[in-house]
């Protein structure tokens, strides 16, 4: 009777926690129901096709050799990112779904055990995760055993492989969960460790890139070496990764065995043993779960809702000057948050790992006298276009701050320096993306020095002036009240006017580029240059006028 | 020559006559007479200019370097050239009365050039006809001497007005005309002028495909409206519409230079194309006040003249031209013209802007034009295969798109009518069509996103001369001190509003009206009112976070308007809700808060600790801001108001949320600052606490002060509750107010 109240008070905190996630009332409608029933099965089959178009252009195009089969090892290659990725944003949203949620501290009130709680909330993950799998995975599935012709008995079992291979990243990130909020709180006690983390993280990453962006060679051709690529680099790397990750590859051959076509080796002796090797491990980790969670769940869930009374040593009072204050104020608030340590980083290595790798594909290329221009015109469509994508939100920086915005108007200090250091940080930001952008077109496309100089030039004041750009359409069409009440805005329309100005702008430098190095290429990178000062130039000016003039009215 | 001079002579004398007559005695109407007379100079200049020009041809550089009196062959052109300018300048005059640029230039420089035109007459028909005007008595030379008599006679006029009237004009205005003047030479000057002094067939000079110098032709396009519009968008409208009445004269007649009368009869000279339409028809519009037809050109013309400037074709017997040839620069000058003189006159406001009706309209009127001009171009090619109005009957524009364009334009329909063959390219024809409407709605586009620039700019540079004019009231008031004293130093110890009055961008209602205030330091000043009475906007207006409609605001004797910063200085500020950084901890924001009011770190050290200990903080100053409560934060907000010891210290609503302890520290908090000699305005809608707390009350309603009453001379008669109470229902606030209450 205990164990049926059990089961019951789980099914009720699930069907509720997924009545809240889901709208299910249309499918209560037998005619809409009906409908989103067809629109899902339409939605299936045009993702099956497409993956199924995927492999046919794959074998077209002799990727693994002669062979018009589709490898397991290349499926396993997908089906391994896959999961890893969902083993690890499982790890992750399980942690905030399980114990940082607010609707945890509503659920803990209620007359039932906390592992009921844990329990539906592990169930609502894993309908999640199967929801994803029917979206992409099992197309996945169902398309590459349509494209090597499986048997029919394929695809029962491979329903049943589906269901074991949602359970794998739920239950491995519940177990993990646990360690992963450990860490994460323990990580976010300490600001400095944190960033020393996220920095060194987003510098392994941008490493690895380079690595593997340095691996294009270059002037390549494809078609005359295109034998000796699929025998001697893609086969060798697609059996390197097999090994590698073995797991994941046994998991593959569990589901779609070890034979095509009329064979029956979806059922042997090798996929029956994974397939209860792996229902064992998922079933251990439930119950690690239910052991380590049953008596720290509580404790684990309630902590996230107390207040941080930590005994903080007692400080001295710093002294800055009047003018130089608002800049630490705004660098000492931002580089608290981990977010914008990791966002910086990516503002600063993202642009230059584009450039980066567009030039390595253009160095396989063999290119024309036109082409080299167009490959200029490319290279300053790309590095402005993702420096300037990150000036957007820039477009509702003051009205962002809400509240604040008004209240920072009664303080005795000019307008303009007061925004001004808001948009500072970025600024300094994107000279530095603009720095290694630059240098890195530089360091591949083996150009002079002195365009690297005015490449690096046009692209920070361009930066610049389109980022006061978006500080002004937010002081002549601020959207604070919005912002104040609602903490958010959709379809903020200064920001869809700062995304259309950073296109605009980044193409008809990009145009500019082509069209004027046609003509001569000594003097376009000057000529240029002059453009993108004479824009800062005006920019800047009606940034300082507006501020002096409207903020204090708008 | 004899036969010449008599035909001036008597044009002067006419001319003379008719002026005196009507000068003496029918005064009135001399206005209408002197139009009369520049009409009929306008005719005698239309037929001598049409008759035949073809001299001007050898006006060239060959002719130049064979000539064995170079100076008077550029002694020759310049006399032509200046009797064009002298021309329009005075036909122009009897129409534009109050334009003085005009004025001055009619009797300044007009006589003198009518002068030399009267005194080198000989000279003069040279320049135009060539020495065979001397072996006869030739028509077009009779008018040309009439012209320059009626000319001179109407310069004199005007000179002696002039000396008769004794009309003071300023340097400056003689110095502006004599720069006006020189643009309108330039204005004037004829498309052959480069070609005699340089070789036109150098092809260094080579316009083709934007090339170096295309491009240098293509500059102005932008460059020169920009200038023009920054010189005329001040001036009256009259002298706004004589600039552009005569730069566009100019290029009609610079483009008719060679044109003749008998060129008319040849079917491809009929001024159908685009651009030559745009050429007569902008005048046109300017004199006759057209608007439909103008919109037209607006719309359509500028469209048209953007892409010939960009794909030129003058082509030069199979040759592209160079800068210096004639042809060249006649053909950029004009389309200079199409493009940006429709976009002056509406951005100088002679025409309002168009809306999209009259867009519409314009699009109708491309329709009948385009239909018009097929039927005529198919028609006329029969007689002439050069006919190509529009280029939608030639090969010109499918060539520079492609082969594509071209096979479309394989596609052809021939009609024979009355043994005429009527030739269409049917599906060429209707995508080139539906292509320029395309076009034309992106010009729409265009010009909205222009207008919406430049009204914004206007918008600013108007904001700018306020403000200017502010700053120069505020040096004015201050009477030799700093701009960082306070303007009125009797006023350094109170707040004082006067006829304050906001009204919302846009509403009509006010929020404040008249609003009149007075409160001295020592005092605790209570600030109630109803929902919606106008409190915030009083106290946002004084602490800087809105602007005032009218009235002043001055606060310890600085005008919040024009010394914001110093104003904000003696203020310390506690809006209804706190808006802290969260990241922050309590210490470094109240720090950075401290930083701006420029406290002294020993000061500092000093008065945040007793703040601390007052607010009993201590343990909680170091931590960050989102760990606190709701109390908490609005201490932290108080303590920042507070840490700069503020001569004003203004609370809107500060108690709101928070516990009775935290209630009575900001009461005492309050009634310890107003004791050491400070004012502290506090807003509440809590009367219990406003009673035992403040000296005086103010209370407003719907946006107007009705009173202001000591508390004590309140309590004297009745409770502070039912006070209010009976003001704020009351219709008669003059029947509630006591004896000796200040009046409002």
């Amino acid at each position: 009777m205990k164990k049926l109240f059990k089961i019951k008070n789980i099914y009720v905190l699930t069907a509720m926690q997924l009545a809240n996630s889901f709208d299910l009332s249309s499918y209560k409608n037998g005619k809409k129901g009906l409908l989103k029933a067809v629109f899902s099965a339409v939605k299936f089959t045009v993702v099956t096709l497409l993956f199924y178009a995927f492999f046919s252009v794959l074998a077209l195009l002799k990727v693994f050799g002669q062979s018009l089969i589709i490898p397991d090892t290349f499926l396993a290659l997908i089906f391994t990112v896959l999961e890893v990725i969902s083993i690890i944003l499982a790890t992750i949203k399980l942690t905030g779904a399980l114990y940082k949620s607010q609707d945890v501290k509503f659920l803990l009130t209620m007359p039932v055990k906390h592992n009921a709680v844990f329990f539906s909330k592990l169930i609502l993950f894993f309908i999640y995760e199967i929801i994803k799998n029917v979206n992409f995975t099992l197309p996945l599935f169902v398309a590459y055993g349509l494209f090597n012709g499986a048997v029919w008995f394929y695809y029962l079992w491979l329903l049943i492989c589906f269901v074991l291979i949602s359970l794998i990243p739920v239950s491995i990130g519940a177990v993990l969960s646990v360690l992963w909020l450990y860490l994460s709180n323990f990580i976010s006690k300490y600001k400095v460790l944190q960033a020393v983390i996220i920095v060194t993280a987003g510098l392994l990453i941008a490493q690895i890139l380079f690595k593997f962006v340095s691996l294009i060679p270059e002037n390549i051709n494809i078609l005359a070496q295109w034998n000796n690529i699929t025998q001697n680099v893609i086969a060798p790397f697609l059996n390197n990764f097999a090994s590698t990750f073995k797991p994941f590859y046994n998991l593959t051959l569990m589901t779609v065995g070890s034979a095509l076509l009329i064979s029956s080796n979806v059922f042997n002796t090798f996929t029956l043993s994974c397939f209860f090797i792996s229902v064992f491990a998922v079933v251990l980790c439930f119950f690690l779960c239910n052991a380590v969670v049953k008596p720290l769940f509580f404790k684990m869930a309630s902590k996230q809702f107390e207040y941080e009374k930590n005994n903080a040593k007692a400080k001295q009072n710093v002294v800055y000057n009047k003018y130089f204050s608002p800049f630490i104020e705004e660098l000492t608030k931002n580089f608290r948050s981990s977010k914008y340590i990791a966002y910086v980083m990516l503002q600063i290595l993202l642009p230059a790992m584009l450039v980066f790798l567009l030039n390595k594909l253009y160095l396989s290329m063999q290119t024309s006298f036109n082409g080299q221009f167009m490959t200029k015109a490319f290279n300053m469509l790309v590095l402005l276009l993702s420096i300037l994508s990150f000036n957007n939100e820039f477009s509702a920086v003051f009205s962002k701050q809400g509240a604040i915005r008004n209240f920072n108007k009664t303080r005795p200090i000019s307008a303009s320096i007061l925004c001004f250091s808001q948009i500072a940080p970025r600024l300094i930001i994107s000279v530095i993306s603009a720095f290694l952008g630059a240098y890195l077109y530089y360091f591949t496309s083996k150009v002079k020095i002195t365009e690297f100089v005015c490449v690096f030039l046009i692209c920070s004041f361009t930066s610049i002036a389109h980022l006061f750009w978006c500080a002004e359409l937010d002081v002549m069409n601020p959207q604070t009240n919005i912002y104040s009440s609602l903490n958010a805005i959709e379809n903020n329309p200064n920001e869809n006017s700062a995304t259309l100005y950073s296109l605009l702008i980044s193409i008809i430098f990009a145009f500019l580029l082509y069209f004027l190095a046609r003509t001569s290429a000594v003097t376009v990178f000057y000529k240029l240059l002059f453009i993108a000062v004479a824009f800062f130039l005006v920019r800047t000016l009606l940034f300082f006028m507006r501020v002096k003039l409207y903020y204090k009215e708008n | 020559m004899v036969f010449y001079y008599v035909w001036f002579f008597i044009a002067l004398a006419l001319s003379l006559l008719l002026i005196t007559l009507f000068y003496i005695f029918f005064n009135k109407n001399l206005g209408a007479i002197l139009k009369v007379i520049a009409l009929v100079l306008s005719v005698f200049f239309i037929f001598r200019y049409c008759l035949n020009n073809l001299f001007l041809e050898s006006f060239n550089y060959e002719n130049f370097i064979k000539s064995e009196n170079k100076l008077g062959f550029v002694f020759a052109f310049i006399l032509h050239w200046l009797s064009v300018t002298g021309f329009l300048i005075i036909t122009m005059r009897p129409f534009f009365n109050s334009v003085i640029v005009l004025n001055v230039l009619s009797y300044a420089i007009c006589p003198i050039i009518f002068f030399c035109n009267a005194i080198f007459l000989k000279q003069l028909l040279y320049s135009n006809f060539g020495s065979g005007v001397f072996l006869g008595t030739l028509l077009q030379g009779v008018f040309l001497c009439l012209e320059v008599g009626v000319e001179l006679a109407l310069s004199l006029f005007y000179l002696f007005t002039f000396f008769k009237k004794k009309n003071r004009i300023l340097k400056t205005q003689y110095f502006y005309a004599g720069i006006a003047f020189l643009g309108m030479v330039l204005a004037t000057m004829p498309n052959y002028t480069l070609q005699i002094f340089f070789d036109p067939y150098n092809y260094a000079f080579k316009v083709d495909k934007l090339n170096f110098w295309h491009r240098i032709y293509i500059y102005p396009i932008f460059i020169v409206p920009i200038i023009l519009y920054l010189i005329l968008r001040n001036k009256p409208k009259q002298t706004r519409l004589f600039a552009l009445l005569y730069y566009s004269l100019s290029g009609l007649i610079l483009y008719t230079l060679t044109h003749q009368f008998k060129d008319f009869l040849s079917v491809s000279n009929l001024p159908f194309h685009l651009c030559n339409t745009a050429l007569y028809v902008t005048p046109l519009c300017l004199m006759l006040r057209a608007k439909k037809v103008f919109y037209f050109t607006y719309f359509i013309n500028v469209l048209g003249a953007f892409f010939a400037i960009m794909m030129p074709n003058f082509n030069m017997n199979g040759i592209n031209g160079t800068v210096l040839i004639s042809d060249v620069l006649l053909f950029f000058r004009s389309h200079y013209q199409a493009f940006y003189m429709p976009i002056l006159v509406v951005g100088l406001s002679i025409f309002e802007r168009p809306r999209l009706r009259e867009f519409k309209y314009s699009l109708v009127g491309f329709f009948i034009y385009y239909v018009f001009v097929l039927i005529l171009n198919a028609w006329f090619y029969n007689y002439d295969t050069s006919v190509d109005y529009f280029f939608i009957n030639s090969n010109f524009i499918a060539s520079k798109l492609g082969l594509w364009a071209e096979n479309l334009r394989n596609v052809i329909i021939e009609v024979k009518i009355k043994g005429l063959t009527f030739k269409f390219y049917p599906i060429y024809q209707t995508l080139f069509f539906i292509v320029y409407v395309i076009l034309s709605l992106i010009t729409w586009f265009i010009y909205s996103i222009c207008f919406k620039v430049v009204l914004g700019l206007l918008e600013l540079e108007n904001k700018q001369r306020e403000y200017k004019s502010d700053m120069q009231v505020l040096i004015i008031a201050l009477k030799g001190k700093n701009i960082g004293e306070p303007m009125n130093e009797n006023l350094s110890d109170k707040l004082v509003l006067k006829n304050l009055t906001k009204r919302y961008a846009s509403s009509n209602v006010y929020a404040v009206k008249d609003a009149n205030l007075e409160v001295c330091g020592g005092e605790v000043f209570g600030f109630l009112g109803p929902n919606g009475a106008g409190k915030s906007t009083i106290i946002k207006s004084i602490v800087g976070i809105q602007t005032i409609s009218s009235g002043s605001i001055s606060v310890c004797g600085y005008d919040v308007k024009t010394q914001e910063v110093m104003a904000k200085r003696q203020i310390g500020f506690v809006p209804d809700h706190y808006a802290l950084y969260e990241k922050l901890t309590a210490r470094e924001y109240v720090n950075f808060i401290a930083d701006l009011y420029e406290v002294e770190k020993s000061v500092r050290d000093s008065r945040l600790n007793n703040l601390i200990k007052q607010f009993e903080f201590e343990h909680a100053i170091d931590n960050p801001i989102k760990t606190y409560s709701h109390g908490m934060k609005q201490k932290v907000t108080i303590m920042s108001a507070l840490i700069h010891e503020p001569k004003v210290w203004i609370l809107d609503e500060p108690l709101t949320g928070l516990d009775p302890n935290s209630i009575y520290q900001v009461k005492e908090c309050m009634k310890n600052h107003a004791k050491k000699g400070n004012i502290v305005f506090f807003s509440s809608h809590i009367i219990d606490v406003v009673e035992k707390i403040c000296d005086k009350i103010a209370i407003i309603q719907k946006g107007q002060i009705q009173l202001v009453e000591s508390v004590k001379n309140i309590e004297e008669k009745t409770t502070l509750e039912k006070f209010y109470m009976s003001v704020i229902t009351s219709n008669n606030v003059e029947a509630i107010k006591f004896e000796n209450e200040k009046v409002v």
